[in-house]
């Protein structure tokens, strides 16, 4: 451009050189830049790593992490819990008395002892593994289901009838019995009263478990005649 | 004791000559760092900054001279000062147009003390100091100054002229009021 001229380095430039400091400014604190310097210079260099480090602990990561990501997936089914092998073996049961079919009105008493002897039949007839909720969803239909029917008869009277060999078949009922009570069938009072009424009687004075037995006699419809005669409902009061 | 000898201990790890040197020459770095950088505090970083470099480097230098010493300080602080212009993309704004038909009269800034041009020369935008300051007080050709400024031939030449123009007014409105300080 013909307006543009080289400036000469003519005076100003070498005035503007040599100018150290600016009139009417304060003085700069040279000694705090100089330790600003000074800390800089003799600090630690920092490792930097390296991009293919970095790389190599991603790859080794994911080989880690893979496996334990595949084993995750694979556990969609429910968690069937088994019990320990015990090392002795149950002892057989025995004179388990055969459930006979009853239509008359549950009293509370049977319902219990119904309730004894469904959870020892659902014991012996499951030989299989089957799921633990399965099985408490079973027991509490049939629980529920006890007051208005009654299991199906178990083909031997008195048979021995043996703890599977197999305990993984075992299963953890949901009902915990907490007092152990001889389970005995109200047949099997009468039955032992007219049998040996000494021993019952002496079993009854210092046996722990005292009970009163009141029979009262409730006298069903009128219409159902075989009902009146067959049939008589029993209130048996226990008293401890 | 003379540079030379400063340099050497330096070079040795000598803090107090480290110390010396930047006692030395941090005056006038500090001021060529407000040319082009008119924030004080920044012009303080940039300077640390530089001097950081210059000691690293150091070892590397053949000392031919206290002109080359200095030459070579200010170089490293020029590139100090671009680096922090380009990080805040100042030069983006920074456009080729037609400049005003206005010379500056260079006598009329010989007139001038250090302070005064100094002042003029700060108060001018940071494209038109920069192309000023690389061109007219550094000595480079205006393909370098492009070069290092990201800009065109031709922008960095607009630049300059119209830096020119804005001094010569700067200069003309001292003068007027020159005049009028000397008649009153």
């Amino acid at each position: 451009m013909a307006n543009e001229k080289q400036i000469e380095p003519s005076n100003w430039k070498n005035k503007l050189n040599a100018l150290d400091s600016l009139p009417g400014e304060p003085v700069a604190n040279k000694d705090a830049a100089w330790e600003k310097l000074h800390a800089r210079l003799h600090e630690k260099p920092r490792r930097k790593m390296a991009a293919w480090y970095w790389l190599a602990a991603a790859c080794l990561f994911l080989i880690l992490a893979l496996p334990w990501m595949i084993t995750g997936k694979k556990d969609d089914n429910l968690v069937k819990i088994k019990l320990p092998e015990k090392s002795a073996p149950r002892k057989p049961i025995t004179n388990v008395p055969a459930i006979q079919p009853q239509t008359a009105v549950a009293s509370p008493v049977s319902f219990v002892e119904k309730n004894q002897t469904i959870k020892n039949n659902i014991k012996t007839t499951h030989h299989s593994k089957v799921p633990i909720l399965k099985k408490a969803s079973m027991e509490k239909e049939e629980l529920l289901m006890a007051g208005s029917t009654i299991p199906p008869e178990t083909n031997s009277t008195s048979a021995d009838i043996v703890q599977p060999a197999d305990t993984a078949g075992i299963v953890a009922t949901v009902a915990v019995v907490k007092t152990k009570m001889r389970v005995v069938h109200i047949n099997e009072l009468e039955t032992s009263a007219i049998v040996n009424p000494d021993q019952v009687a002496s079993t009854m004075t210092h046996s722990p478990h005292r009970f009163r037995v009141s029979f009262i006699n409730v006298r069903p419809s009128n219409n159902n005649k075989a009902a009146q005669h067959a049939y008589a409902a029993l209130k048996i009061r226990f008293t401890n | 004791m003379d540079l030379s000898q400063l340099i050497k201990e330096a070079n040795q790890g000598s803090t107090a000559a480290q110390k010396c040197l930047f006692d030395q020459l941090s005056d006038k770095m500090l001021l060529l760092c407000r040319r082009y950088v008119k924030n004080r505090e920044d012009a303080e970083e940039i300077m640390l900054d530089g001097f950081y470099k210059f000691f690293k480097n150091l070892t590397g230098f053949h000392y031919q001279g206290e002109t080359a010493l200095h030459a070579w300080l200010k170089k490293i602080m020029v590139n100090e000062c671009l680096m922090f212009l380009r990080k805040k993309n100042v030069f983006l704004m920074v456009t080729e147009t037609a400049a005003d038909d206005i010379g500056l009269e260079e006598e009329a800034l010989n007139n001038l003390s250090a302070a005064e041009i100094f002042n003029m020369i700060v108060q001018l935008p940071v494209g038109y100091r920069t192309v000023f300051n690389l061109y007219a007080v550094e000595g480079l050709p205006h393909a370098e100054i492009a070069t290092l400024m990201g800009i065109t031939e031709g922008t960095s030449k607009s630049q300059l002229s119209k830096a020119k123009t804005l001094l010569q007014k700067m200069l003309v409105k001292k003068g007027t009021d020159y005049g009028k300080r000397k008649t009153n």
